[in-house]
């Protein structure tokens, strides 16, 4: 019964990092490959998987269940958009504004990471809220869900550096990552999943 | 369990042995961690090579020259890139991308004694090196160097509008390739900042799948292209293009004769030289070309 929301979180730990490592492709033409780069690319995905969490802990509050999980997946593809069109564009204008690689990097890194990487931390804390049957497991829980989805993290990291980019293009892989979401997303909401039964039985009870 | 720490115990053991009895025959003059790697000076066998790793072997020293200071140059790359000035007509201003320890640059300086150098490393601690071990140095007027990615340097020459007349593509080393300066689309910032009639000429290599991926990414901007590869020089090449009509090899000639003399100070035969010059197409023609969206020239070694 579990099995969709783990998968979920399998897959949006793979995505993460494969737009992650992607990253580094799409701003070295303008910012180089140096360190600095990766540096300006690891602190925004931070910076915003941070944010993520903390709002998607949040919506985990009202009324949790599948369909808004799956929307959570949903506007993560489509944020994810913008980013796969405009990124040579938005690299290039920035690059025109700013001598610093450094500066440019992060500001770029901001532009195109920030808001689909907030969208896609979501996901973890949501997930737990799904999964969570009382609070003596919560623990374990949250444990397990954190064990698949980094897992997923390492394997999409792998897969990408490893494989993907030999396979495919650029942005061939990134519209694939947002086409991926959009069907987990429409999956998740077409799959409607009753909370687990302690939990609820402790909702009527309050 | 204990099965398992005694075989991480056996292997731990076995590796530090290895590490204690590996072959001390290269002495290190000088060690330094740099941002992208670690830089060692090392000397054996009469040269003074910069090496980014430990293990003694050839190939993976990056510039080398004699330790009695003699001009003559060390690796065949060096003499193949030498083979550039025979297209060149007194370059006026110059650009290196990939300093390394600047043996190309002092050779050049000699050769075009008028011409302004200008160098982009993007690894300090290998400029400095460069300085202290190399006699590379960039005082006076005619010569700076840039600490910075090769792809950001060529990127703002193009929107100030510099303009050069020879330009060297040398940030390469022997195990990592930055795929961001393989791309079509960075080889046509190159060309955009050649001088009409200027030459580039790319240090690279002559082995691997990467091998027929670059060389058809050349021809794609370029149109032909020259490569000077010694026949029993199995890993270097250079390529020679430039944004006009490459002059017919027998023209070539003239100034191979004139250069004879000096070219024998760096130790290289210019008529070996002349020799491995060709427009033989000797690559796969179908290999893919290399893009910004498609570069994985670490994974087509």
């Amino acid at each position: 019964m579990n099995t969709l929301v783990l998968l979920c979180a399998f897959i949006m730990g793979f995505s993460i990092m494969t737009v992650e490592l992607l990253g580094g492709k799409i701003l070295s033409p303008y910012f180089g490959g140096s360190v600095y780069v990766w540096g300006s690319i690891i602190t925004v995905f931070m910076l915003a998987l941070s944010i993520g969490y903390l709002v998607g802990g949040r919506l985990s509050l009202r009324e949790p269940n599948t369909r808004k999980y799956g929307t959570i997946f949903i506007i993560a593809s489509l944020t994810t958009l913008p980013l796969v069109i405009w990124h040579a564009e938005l690299s290039d204008w920035v690059f025109m504004h700013i001598e610093d690689p450094r500066y440019g990097s992060l500001v770029s890194s901001v532009i195109l990471f920030l808001i689909p990487t907030t969208i896609m931390g979501m996901v973890a804390p949501y997930s737990v809220r799904l999964l969570v049957a009382n609070t003596e497991s919560s623990g374990q829980t949250a444990g397990f869900l954190y064990f698949v989805s980094t897992l997923g993290s390492a394997l999409g990291t792998i897969m990408t550096s490893f494989y993907l980019v030999l396979w495919f293009e650029l942005d061939n892989i990134l519209y694939g990552v947002a086409a991926v979401l959009f069907v987990v997303g429409i999956v998740a909401i077409l799959f409607p999943k009753p909370l687990p039964k302690a939990e609820k039985a402790e909702l009527y009870n309050e | 369990m204990n099965k398992l720490l005694h075989l991480f115990l056996a292997s731990t053991c076995v590796f530090i042995t290895a590490l204690i009895a590996a072959p001390a025959e290269a002495k290190i003059l000088e060690e330094e961690r740099s941002l992208y790697q670690n830089v060692y000076m090392v000397q054996e066998h009469g040269y003074i090579c910069m090496r980014f790793r430990k293990k003694s072997h050839n190939d993976l020293s990056q510039s080398c020259i004699f330790e009695d200071g003699s001009k003559q140059l060390v690796f065949d790359y060096y003499k193949l890139a030498m083979g550039a000035t025979f297209f060149l007509d007194e370059p006026k201003d110059i650009l290196v991308i990939g300093l390394g320890g600047g043996v190309l640059v002092n050779h050049y300086k000699e050769i075009y004694p008028e011409a302004n150098i200008t160098s982009v490393e993007i690894d300090e601690v290998v400029a400095d090196m460069a300085r202290k071990y190399f006699s590379y140095t960039d005082e006076g007027e005619q010569y700076k160097t840039h600490i910075r990615d090769g792809r950001v340097f060529v990127k703002r020459a193009q929107r100030k509008d510099q303009r050069y007349d020879f330009i060297l593509l040398d940030a390469f080393n022997s195990d990592y390739i930055p795929e961001h300066m393989m791309t079509k689309e960075y080889l046509e910032e190159v060309k955009s900042i050649l001088k009409p009639g200027g030459i580039i000429m790319a240090n690279t290599f002559s082995s691997s799948a990467l091998f027929h991926h670059e060389s058809e990414t050349y021809h794609e901007v370029f149109g032909e292209l020259y490569q000077i590869r010694f026949e029993d020089e199995k890993t270097n090449r250079v390529i020679v293009v430039s944004n006009e009509k490459l002059p017919e090899k027998r023209s070539l000639l003239k100034k191979v004769n004139q250069l004879k003399g000096i070219m024998m100070q760096y130790g290289v035969d210019s008529l070996r030289v002349f020799d491995a010059i060709n427009t033989e197409v000797n690559w796969d023609t179908s290999a893919k070309i290399l893009t910004d969206q498609y570069s994985p020239a670490n994974l087509l070694k």
